[in-house]
Protein backbone atom coordinates (compact mmCIF):
# COMPACT_ATOMS: atom_id res chain seq x y z
CA UNK A 1 0.00 0.00 0.00
CA UNK A 2 1.33 3.39 -0.94
CA UNK A 3 1.97 5.83 1.88
CA UNK A 4 -0.31 8.46 0.40
CA UNK A 5 0.06 12.10 -0.53
CA UNK A 6 1.65 14.73 1.67
CA UNK A 7 -0.74 15.80 4.37
CA UNK A 8 -2.44 19.14 3.85
CA UNK A 9 -1.53 20.22 7.36
CA UNK A 10 2.15 20.34 6.35
CA UNK A 11 1.52 21.84 2.92
CA UNK A 12 0.84 25.40 4.06
CA UNK A 13 -1.89 27.62 2.69
CA UNK A 14 -5.53 27.98 3.59
CA UNK A 15 -6.19 24.31 4.21
CA UNK A 16 -3.24 24.03 6.56
CA UNK A 17 -4.44 27.03 8.57
CA UNK A 18 -7.86 25.52 8.93
CA UNK A 19 -6.61 22.06 9.81
CA UNK A 20 -4.16 23.50 12.31
CA UNK A 21 -7.05 25.12 14.17
CA UNK A 22 -8.38 21.66 14.98
CA UNK A 23 -5.57 21.33 17.50
CA UNK A 24 -7.41 23.38 20.07
CA UNK A 25 -10.34 20.98 20.06
CA UNK A 26 -9.84 18.66 22.97
CA UNK A 27 -12.20 16.66 25.12
CA UNK A 28 -12.83 17.89 28.61
CA UNK A 29 -11.52 16.03 31.62
CA UNK A 30 -15.10 15.50 32.76
CA UNK A 31 -15.97 13.82 29.47
CA UNK A 32 -12.97 11.53 29.77
CA UNK A 33 -13.83 10.69 33.37
CA UNK A 34 -17.39 9.81 32.39
CA UNK A 35 -16.17 7.51 29.62
CA UNK A 36 -13.75 5.73 31.92
CA UNK A 37 -16.41 5.37 34.57
CA UNK A 38 -18.72 3.83 32.01
CA UNK A 39 -15.99 1.45 30.81
CA UNK A 40 -15.35 0.36 34.39
CA UNK A 41 -19.00 -0.59 34.86
CA UNK A 42 -19.68 -1.68 31.31
CA UNK A 43 -20.59 -5.20 32.39
CA UNK A 44 -23.77 -3.95 34.02
CA UNK A 45 -24.60 -1.75 31.04
CA UNK A 46 -24.05 -4.57 28.59
CA UNK A 47 -26.21 -6.85 30.70
CA UNK A 48 -28.99 -4.28 30.60
CA UNK A 49 -28.74 -3.68 26.89
CA UNK A 50 -28.32 -7.39 26.17
CA UNK A 51 -31.91 -7.82 27.36
CA UNK A 52 -33.24 -5.59 24.63
CA UNK A 53 -32.58 -7.89 21.68
CA UNK A 54 -34.13 -10.76 23.64
CA UNK A 55 -37.30 -8.71 24.02
CA UNK A 56 -37.27 -7.96 20.32
CA UNK A 57 -36.78 -11.65 19.52
CA UNK A 58 -39.69 -12.58 21.76
CA UNK A 59 -41.87 -10.03 20.03
CA UNK A 60 -40.93 -11.29 16.58
CA UNK A 61 -41.44 -14.88 17.76
CA UNK A 62 -44.98 -14.11 18.86
CA UNK A 63 -45.58 -12.41 15.51
CA UNK A 64 -44.56 -15.60 13.70
CA UNK A 65 -46.89 -17.60 15.94
CA UNK A 66 -49.77 -15.25 15.20
CA UNK A 67 -49.16 -15.46 11.45
CA UNK A 68 -48.88 -19.26 11.62
CA UNK A 69 -52.10 -19.48 13.66
CA UNK A 70 -53.98 -17.35 11.14
CA UNK A 71 -52.63 -19.41 8.25
CA UNK A 72 -53.83 -22.60 10.00
CA UNK A 73 -57.23 -21.06 10.68
CA UNK A 74 -57.50 -20.00 7.05
CA UNK A 75 -56.52 -23.43 5.76
CA UNK A 76 -58.99 -25.22 8.04
CA UNK A 77 -61.76 -22.76 7.19
CA UNK A 78 -61.08 -23.13 3.48
CA UNK A 79 -61.20 -26.91 3.77
CA UNK A 80 -64.53 -26.80 5.61
CA UNK A 81 -66.03 -24.44 3.02
CA UNK A 82 -64.74 -26.60 0.14
CA UNK A 83 -66.16 -29.71 1.78
CA UNK A 84 -69.51 -27.98 2.25
CA UNK A 85 -69.62 -26.81 -1.37
CA UNK A 86 -68.70 -30.30 -2.62
CA UNK A 87 -71.38 -31.86 -0.42
CA UNK A 88 -73.97 -29.44 -1.83
CA UNK A 89 -72.99 -29.94 -5.45
CA UNK A 90 -72.27 -33.69 -5.29
CA UNK A 91 -75.84 -35.15 -4.85
CA UNK A 92 -77.37 -32.96 -7.53
CA UNK A 93 -74.90 -34.20 -10.12
CA UNK A 94 -75.09 -37.89 -9.36
CA UNK A 95 -78.59 -38.73 -10.77
CA UNK A 96 -77.75 -36.96 -14.00
CA UNK A 97 -74.59 -38.99 -14.31
CA UNK A 98 -76.49 -42.22 -13.94
CA UNK A 99 -79.24 -41.28 -16.34
CA UNK A 100 -76.81 -40.26 -19.06
CA UNK A 101 -73.73 -42.46 -19.16
CA UNK A 102 -72.17 -40.17 -21.76
CA UNK A 103 -71.49 -37.76 -18.92
CA UNK A 104 -69.17 -40.31 -17.42
CA UNK A 105 -66.47 -39.34 -19.89
CA UNK A 106 -63.12 -38.34 -18.36
CA UNK A 107 -63.92 -34.63 -18.70
CA UNK A 108 -66.48 -34.86 -15.92
CA UNK A 109 -63.96 -33.48 -13.38
CA UNK A 110 -64.76 -30.03 -14.77
CA UNK A 111 -67.84 -30.05 -12.55
CA UNK A 112 -65.68 -30.67 -9.51
CA UNK A 113 -64.73 -27.60 -7.47
CA UNK A 114 -60.98 -27.12 -7.78
CA UNK A 115 -60.17 -26.53 -4.07
CA UNK A 116 -61.52 -29.90 -2.93
CA UNK A 117 -60.61 -32.55 -5.48
CA UNK A 118 -60.33 -35.22 -2.80
CA UNK A 119 -63.93 -34.68 -1.71
CA UNK A 120 -65.29 -34.70 -5.24
CA UNK A 121 -63.30 -37.70 -6.46
CA UNK A 122 -65.38 -40.52 -4.89
CA UNK A 123 -68.48 -39.33 -6.77
CA UNK A 124 -66.79 -39.95 -10.10
CA UNK A 125 -64.31 -42.78 -9.93
CA UNK A 126 -66.76 -45.60 -9.03
CA UNK A 127 -68.94 -44.59 -11.94
CA UNK A 128 -66.10 -44.60 -14.43
CA UNK A 129 -64.44 -47.76 -13.22
CA UNK A 130 -67.61 -49.69 -12.56
CA UNK A 131 -67.93 -53.06 -14.33
CA UNK A 132 -71.67 -52.35 -14.52
CA UNK A 133 -71.13 -49.51 -16.98
CA UNK A 134 -71.45 -51.62 -20.18
CA UNK A 135 -74.56 -53.27 -18.75
CA UNK A 136 -76.10 -49.89 -18.04
CA UNK A 137 -75.29 -48.83 -21.56
CA UNK A 138 -76.91 -51.97 -22.96
CA UNK A 139 -80.00 -51.33 -20.84
CA UNK A 140 -80.11 -47.76 -22.03
CA UNK A 141 -80.02 -49.04 -25.64
CA UNK A 142 -82.78 -51.53 -24.64
CA UNK A 143 -80.46 -54.31 -25.75
CA UNK A 144 -81.64 -56.54 -22.91
CA UNK A 145 -80.11 -59.74 -24.24
CA UNK A 146 -76.65 -58.28 -24.29
CA UNK A 147 -77.28 -56.82 -20.88
CA UNK A 148 -78.35 -60.20 -19.54
CA UNK A 149 -75.38 -61.89 -21.14
CA UNK A 150 -73.07 -59.36 -19.54
CA UNK A 151 -74.79 -59.82 -16.22
CA UNK A 152 -74.30 -63.57 -16.48
CA UNK A 153 -70.62 -63.11 -17.21
CA UNK A 154 -70.19 -60.71 -14.34
CA UNK A 155 -68.40 -62.07 -11.33
CA UNK A 156 -70.30 -60.86 -8.33
CA UNK A 157 -67.29 -61.32 -6.09
CA UNK A 158 -65.45 -58.42 -7.67
CA UNK A 159 -68.39 -56.07 -7.05
CA UNK A 160 -68.94 -53.85 -4.12
CA UNK A 161 -72.07 -54.19 -2.05
CA UNK A 162 -73.76 -51.28 -3.83
CA UNK A 163 -72.83 -52.65 -7.23
CA UNK A 164 -74.08 -56.08 -6.32
CA UNK A 165 -77.40 -54.51 -5.34
CA UNK A 166 -77.50 -52.58 -8.59
CA UNK A 167 -76.65 -55.73 -10.59
CA UNK A 168 -79.54 -57.53 -8.93
CA UNK A 169 -81.85 -54.65 -9.78
CA UNK A 170 -80.64 -54.66 -13.40
CA UNK A 171 -81.14 -58.41 -13.67
CA UNK A 172 -84.65 -58.05 -12.25
CA UNK A 173 -85.38 -55.46 -14.91
CA UNK A 174 -83.69 -57.23 -17.84
CA UNK A 175 -84.66 -60.85 -17.27
CA UNK A 176 -88.44 -60.42 -17.66
CA UNK A 177 -87.90 -58.38 -20.81
CA UNK A 178 -85.80 -61.14 -22.37
CA UNK A 179 -88.30 -63.84 -21.40
CA UNK A 180 -91.26 -61.93 -22.80
CA UNK A 181 -89.54 -61.51 -26.14
CA UNK A 182 -90.61 -64.12 -28.71
CA UNK B 1 -23.15 -17.45 23.37
CA UNK B 2 -22.05 -19.16 26.54
CA UNK B 3 -24.04 -19.12 29.69
CA UNK B 4 -21.70 -17.70 32.27
CA UNK B 5 -21.99 -16.10 35.63
CA UNK B 6 -21.36 -12.40 35.61
CA UNK B 7 -19.75 -11.08 38.74
CA UNK B 8 -20.56 -7.41 38.92
CA UNK B 9 -17.97 -6.54 41.54
CA UNK B 10 -19.53 -8.69 44.25
CA UNK B 11 -17.66 -11.42 46.10
CA UNK B 12 -19.93 -14.11 44.69
CA UNK B 13 -21.81 -14.27 41.40
CA UNK B 14 -25.11 -12.53 41.98
CA UNK B 15 -26.80 -13.21 38.70
CA UNK B 16 -26.48 -15.46 35.68
CA UNK B 17 -26.75 -13.68 32.37
CA UNK B 18 -26.62 -14.96 28.83
CA UNK B 19 -23.49 -13.07 27.94
CA UNK B 20 -19.79 -13.41 28.03
CA UNK B 21 -17.95 -11.91 30.90
CA UNK B 22 -16.70 -8.42 30.07
CA UNK B 23 -13.02 -7.90 30.68
CA UNK B 24 -13.49 -4.56 32.38
CA UNK B 25 -9.79 -3.94 32.95
CA UNK B 26 -9.07 -4.31 29.24
CA UNK B 27 -12.09 -2.25 28.32
CA UNK B 28 -11.04 0.56 30.62
CA UNK B 29 -7.51 0.48 29.21
CA UNK B 30 -8.75 0.66 25.61
CA UNK B 31 -11.12 3.53 26.38
CA UNK B 32 -8.42 5.43 28.25
CA UNK B 33 -5.88 4.86 25.51
CA UNK B 34 -8.09 5.83 22.58
CA UNK B 35 -10.45 8.27 24.22
CA UNK B 36 -9.01 11.41 22.65
CA UNK B 37 -8.90 10.09 19.10
CA UNK B 38 -12.41 8.73 19.54
CA UNK B 39 -13.67 12.07 20.83
CA UNK B 40 -12.00 14.05 18.04
CA UNK B 41 -13.17 11.65 15.33
CA UNK B 42 -16.77 11.79 16.50
CA UNK B 43 -16.56 15.58 16.73
CA UNK B 44 -15.13 15.86 13.20
CA UNK B 45 -17.85 13.55 11.91
CA UNK B 46 -20.36 16.15 13.00
CA UNK B 47 -21.53 15.00 16.42
CA UNK B 48 -22.29 18.15 18.44
CA UNK B 49 -20.46 18.45 21.73
CA UNK B 50 -23.73 18.17 23.59
CA UNK B 51 -24.28 14.68 22.14
CA UNK B 52 -20.75 13.44 22.11
CA UNK B 53 -20.94 11.75 25.52
CA UNK B 54 -23.94 9.76 24.30
CA UNK B 55 -22.09 8.75 21.14
CA UNK B 56 -19.04 7.71 23.17
CA UNK B 57 -21.28 5.69 25.43
CA UNK B 58 -22.68 3.83 22.41
CA UNK B 59 -19.18 3.08 21.18
CA UNK B 60 -18.13 1.78 24.59
CA UNK B 61 -21.16 -0.47 24.84
CA UNK B 62 -20.50 -1.95 21.41
CA UNK B 63 -16.86 -2.42 22.38
CA UNK B 64 -17.89 -4.13 25.63
CA UNK B 65 -20.18 -6.52 23.79
CA UNK B 66 -17.59 -7.49 21.20
CA UNK B 67 -14.47 -7.18 23.30
CA UNK B 68 -13.57 -10.85 23.12
CA UNK B 69 -13.45 -10.69 19.34
CA UNK B 70 -11.28 -7.59 19.16
CA UNK B 71 -7.64 -8.41 18.50
CA UNK B 72 -5.13 -6.39 20.53
CA UNK B 73 -3.58 -5.05 17.31
CA UNK B 74 -6.96 -3.88 16.02
CA UNK B 75 -8.23 -2.06 19.07
CA UNK B 76 -7.92 1.45 17.63
CA UNK B 77 -9.36 0.35 14.30
CA UNK B 78 -12.30 -1.23 16.04
CA UNK B 79 -12.94 1.88 18.14
CA UNK B 80 -12.79 4.15 15.10
CA UNK B 81 -14.92 1.93 12.85
CA UNK B 82 -17.53 1.68 15.59
CA UNK B 83 -17.40 5.44 16.01
CA UNK B 84 -17.96 5.85 12.27
CA UNK B 85 -21.08 3.67 12.39
CA UNK B 86 -22.37 5.42 15.50
CA UNK B 87 -21.81 8.83 13.91
CA UNK B 88 -23.62 7.72 10.74
CA UNK B 89 -26.53 6.62 12.90
CA UNK B 90 -26.52 9.95 14.70
CA UNK B 91 -26.70 11.78 11.41
CA UNK B 92 -29.65 9.71 10.28
CA UNK B 93 -31.50 10.16 13.53
CA UNK B 94 -33.16 13.35 14.65
CA UNK B 95 -30.70 13.61 17.46
CA UNK B 96 -28.28 15.48 15.28
CA UNK B 97 -28.93 19.09 15.91
CA UNK B 98 -27.33 21.67 13.70
CA UNK B 99 -26.51 24.14 16.36
CA UNK B 100 -23.55 26.17 17.41
CA UNK B 101 -22.34 24.25 20.36
CA UNK B 102 -19.64 25.90 22.36
CA UNK B 103 -20.37 24.16 25.63
CA UNK B 104 -16.85 22.85 25.99
CA UNK B 105 -14.98 25.90 24.86
CA UNK B 106 -14.23 27.06 28.40
CA UNK B 107 -12.00 24.04 28.72
CA UNK B 108 -10.29 24.64 25.40
CA UNK B 109 -8.40 27.73 26.51
CA UNK B 110 -4.79 27.05 25.80
CA UNK B 111 -2.29 28.60 28.19
CA UNK B 112 0.28 29.04 25.37
CA UNK B 113 -1.97 31.27 23.30
CA UNK B 114 -2.79 34.87 24.00
CA UNK B 115 -6.54 35.65 23.96
CA UNK B 116 -6.41 37.19 20.49
CA UNK B 117 -4.61 34.26 18.91
CA UNK B 118 -6.89 31.88 20.71
CA UNK B 119 -9.96 33.72 19.40
CA UNK B 120 -8.53 33.53 15.87
CA UNK B 121 -7.95 29.78 16.11
CA UNK B 122 -11.37 29.33 17.59
CA UNK B 123 -12.90 31.16 14.63
CA UNK B 124 -10.93 29.02 12.20
CA UNK B 125 -11.99 25.93 14.04
CA UNK B 126 -15.65 26.89 13.50
CA UNK B 127 -14.93 27.41 9.80
CA UNK B 128 -13.17 24.05 9.63
CA UNK B 129 -16.12 22.32 11.22
CA UNK B 130 -18.54 23.95 8.79
CA UNK B 131 -16.42 22.83 5.84
CA UNK B 132 -16.17 19.29 7.24
CA UNK B 133 -19.93 19.23 7.82
CA UNK B 134 -20.42 20.00 4.13
CA UNK B 135 -18.39 16.95 3.05
CA UNK B 136 -20.28 13.72 2.44
CA UNK B 137 -19.86 11.30 5.33
CA UNK B 138 -17.84 8.69 3.45
CA UNK B 139 -15.39 11.31 2.18
CA UNK B 140 -15.21 13.04 5.52
CA UNK B 141 -14.30 9.89 7.43
CA UNK B 142 -11.36 9.16 5.13
CA UNK B 143 -10.27 12.80 5.12
CA UNK B 144 -10.36 13.20 8.90
CA UNK B 145 -8.53 9.96 9.54
CA UNK B 146 -5.81 10.83 7.05
CA UNK B 147 -5.38 14.56 7.49
CA UNK B 148 -6.19 15.08 11.16
CA UNK B 149 -5.59 11.73 12.83
CA UNK B 150 -2.68 10.97 10.50
CA UNK B 151 -3.53 7.33 9.95
CA UNK B 152 -1.90 5.63 6.98
CA UNK B 153 -4.06 4.68 4.02
CA UNK B 154 -3.66 1.00 4.95
CA UNK B 155 -4.90 1.72 8.46
CA UNK B 156 -7.87 3.63 7.07
CA UNK B 157 -8.70 0.77 4.72
CA UNK B 158 -8.59 -1.63 7.65
CA UNK B 159 -10.61 0.66 9.90
CA UNK B 160 -13.38 1.47 7.45
CA UNK B 161 -13.31 -1.99 5.83
CA UNK B 162 -12.68 -0.50 2.40
CA UNK B 163 -10.48 -1.62 -0.48
CA UNK B 164 -7.25 0.39 -0.67
CA UNK B 165 -8.19 1.81 -4.05
CA UNK B 166 -11.44 3.17 -2.66
CA UNK B 167 -9.59 4.85 0.20
CA UNK B 168 -7.21 6.51 -2.27
CA UNK B 169 -9.98 7.72 -4.55
CA UNK B 170 -12.10 8.98 -1.65
CA UNK B 171 -9.14 10.79 -0.18
CA UNK B 172 -8.37 12.46 -3.49
CA UNK B 173 -11.96 13.60 -3.93
CA UNK B 174 -12.19 14.72 -0.32
CA UNK B 175 -9.01 16.79 -0.56
CA UNK B 176 -10.14 18.48 -3.75
CA UNK B 177 -13.55 19.29 -2.31
CA UNK B 178 -12.08 20.41 0.99
CA UNK B 179 -9.57 22.76 -0.59
CA UNK B 180 -12.21 24.40 -2.78
CA UNK B 181 -14.65 24.80 0.07
CA UNK B 182 -11.97 25.94 2.51
CA UNK B 183 -10.88 28.75 0.19
CA UNK B 184 -14.45 29.97 -0.19
CA UNK B 185 -15.21 29.64 3.53
CA UNK B 186 -12.07 31.51 4.57
CA UNK B 187 -12.76 34.36 2.14
CA UNK B 188 -16.35 34.62 3.36
CA UNK B 189 -15.24 34.50 6.99
CA UNK B 190 -12.59 37.17 6.50
CA UNK B 191 -15.00 39.49 4.70
CA UNK B 192 -17.52 39.06 7.50
CA UNK B 193 -14.84 39.74 10.10
CA UNK B 194 -13.74 42.84 8.19
CA UNK B 195 -17.32 44.11 7.89
CA UNK B 196 -17.85 43.46 11.59
CA UNK B 197 -14.68 45.42 12.39
CA UNK B 198 -15.78 48.32 10.19
CA UNK B 199 -19.10 48.69 12.00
Amino acid sequence: MRTGPERLLRGGGTSARLLDSAGIDKPSRASRARALELAATAGAFVATTAGAPVAVKAASGSLYKTVAAWVCIGAIGGGVVAFGVAALLGPSERPGDRAAPVLLEPETPRAVPAPAPVVAAPAITPEVASPLAPIREAVARKDFQTALALLDKLSTQSLSEGERLEATQLRARVAPAVKTKP
Amino acid sequence: MLERSLNLGHPAPVTTLSMERVDEARLTRIVGQHFEVLWRFLRRLGIPEGDIDDAIQEVILVLARKLEHVQPASERSFVLSTAFRVASGFRRSTRLRREVDDAGLAELASPELDPEAFAERQRLRAVLQSVLDALPMELRAVFVLYELEELTMAEIAHTLQLPPGTVASRLRRARETFEQMAAVAIRRDESMTYEGGQR
